[in-house]
């Protein structure tokens, strides 16, 4: 009976539902009066950026950050650090000029512009940031992207945003990271290859392997493997590259820079845990 | 000369051929044992809570910004109730992915007024549980594993 216990469980384990935990991410119209103090330094430094005496019309919650909206049709916030009610971010889009517009903005000279916006972070973000690419919005906006990444592995959630009109050269948003995680807390080398983790993915799956290779990155002070494997359709699944487990699967949490590449070069440290379930101690 | 270089070749191949395989084949063994292992994590621990006439009984304490206990394991088939008590500000409940029929995952816990779920564990698995009422910084950390085995 205990046998078929032990066989049964890991069956029905393997089912595990790994969802995409967009809740706790992201939350519309939150309430601070749990903390008046806080709610008063939020909302004023929004306030204050935008010139206005006006109430807020809603605060969001996304990624640590509080969005503080005061024209929701309009599109206009301002992005409030939690930790010093700095600001770290806006979008205004009645900055956004009609579609119809001719582009104006070379590459360079958005790009210039972007880069101007950059240089107003503190040294110790921008230390960490490695630009990434230029993406040209539905019209004619153009989106700059920094990424954060140590040691040449990227950093999740972490990057730094600029979109630059391309017919005016406005700056129609910006929005910084807020490196909650520092690189002294994080574990950058995985204690399974990217070969195991292929295999975890692609038996957890049912799936086979596509033309991309797995990549490292760092979620919050873990790294993982995102692997890219075709069950049904394509589907990526994050393995925890400390553990073998999986942390979740479809699309990647946080956006990947183009052509990102790196991790399967990164010494492989076994943990004492994957030496013992490799040598069948465990 | 290219007669011997062919044979060589002929003998050479296999053996690399060989070797590879090799590789891949512990690679896929490794990634066996971790799944393995893995999966059977929960295997041995006991089930959380208490057995109360056929249901077992949870209570939960939210405050900012975790859950005790953060690791809840019923056994499949069983009756749940889950009570979950707020220590201090307003919290919310959600176990992502797991529907509980009749449940509102926006209802906001007060401290005083515990909130009491109960269904049937009905679907082996293993979710994660979270706060879905912002609560301050560390919000994101507030969450817990619940487990159906």
């Amino acid at each position: 009976m205990n046998t078929m216990k032990r066989l049964l469980l890991p069956t029905i384990l393997l089912t595990i539902v790994t969802g995409v935990f967009a809740h706790s991410n992201v939350l519309y119209g939150v309430d601070l009066s749990f903390n008046t103090l806080f709610e008063e330094g939020v909302v004023q430094s929004a306030k204050d950026f935008f010139n206005t005496t006006n109430t807020p019309s809603r605060i969001d919650y996304e990624h640590e950050a509080l969005i503080v909206n005061f024209e929701s049709d309009k599109e206009l916030y301002a992005i409030i650090s939690p930790i010093d009610f700095s600001v770290i971010g806006f979008r205004n889009n009645s900055l956004i000029s009609a579609k119809s517009q001719a582009i104006l903005f070379s590459k360079e000279a958005r790009r210039a512009k972007a880069e101007a916006v950059f240089q107003t972070l503190a040294n110790r973000l921008r230390q960490e940031l490695v630009y990434g690419e230029e993406v040209q919005e539905y019209s004619g906006q153009f989106r700059h992207t920094w990424y954060r990444q140590v040691e040449g592995i990227l950093v999740a959630n972490d990057y730094f945003e600029v979109e630059v009109d391309g017919h005016t050269g406005d700056i129609v948003s910006w929005r910084a990271p807020l490196f909650i995680y520092q690189k002294s807390a994080m574990t950058l080398t995985p204690a399974i290859s990217y070969r195991v983790a292929q295999y975890i993915a692609e038996i957890r799956f049912n799936a086979k392997p596509t033309d991309t290779l797995p990549v490292l990155v760092i979620e919050k002070t873990r790294p993982l493997w995102l692997v890219k494997v075709k069950a049904l359709y394509p589907i990526y699944v994050a393995v925890d590259a400390l553990t073998g487990r999986v942390v979740y699967s479809g699309n990647p949490r946080s956006p990947l820079p183009v052509d990102y590449d790196a991790g399967r070069d990164v010494a492989v440290i076994k943990t004492d845990y994957i030496k013992q379930v490799y040598s069948g101690d465990l | 000369m290219k007669t011997k270089l062919l044979l060589g070749l002929l003998f050479v191949l296999p053996v690399i051929s060989g070797c590879t395989q090799a590789t891949l084949d512990n690679d896929y063994i490794k990634a066996q044992k971790l799944i393995d292992v893995n999966s059977n994590q929960y295997t041995d621990m006991a089930a959380s809570g208490t057995l109360e006439d056929g249901v077992r009984v949870i209570r939960i304490s939210a405050q900012q910004f975790n859950f005790d206990p953060a690791l809840i394991i019923v056994n499949k088939g069983e009756r749940v109730r889950l009570i979950i008590e707020v220590e201090d500000i307003p919290h919310g409940f959600e176990i992502e992915g797991f529907n509980i029929p009749g449940y509102d995952i926006s209802t906001i816990i007060r401290k005083g007024t515990p909130l009491v779920l109960e269904f049937l564990a009905d679907e082996a698995g293993v979710w994660e549980f979270i706060c879905t009422i912002y609560c301050g910084f560390g919000h994101s950390e507030m969450k817990g594993t619940f487990v159906i085995r």
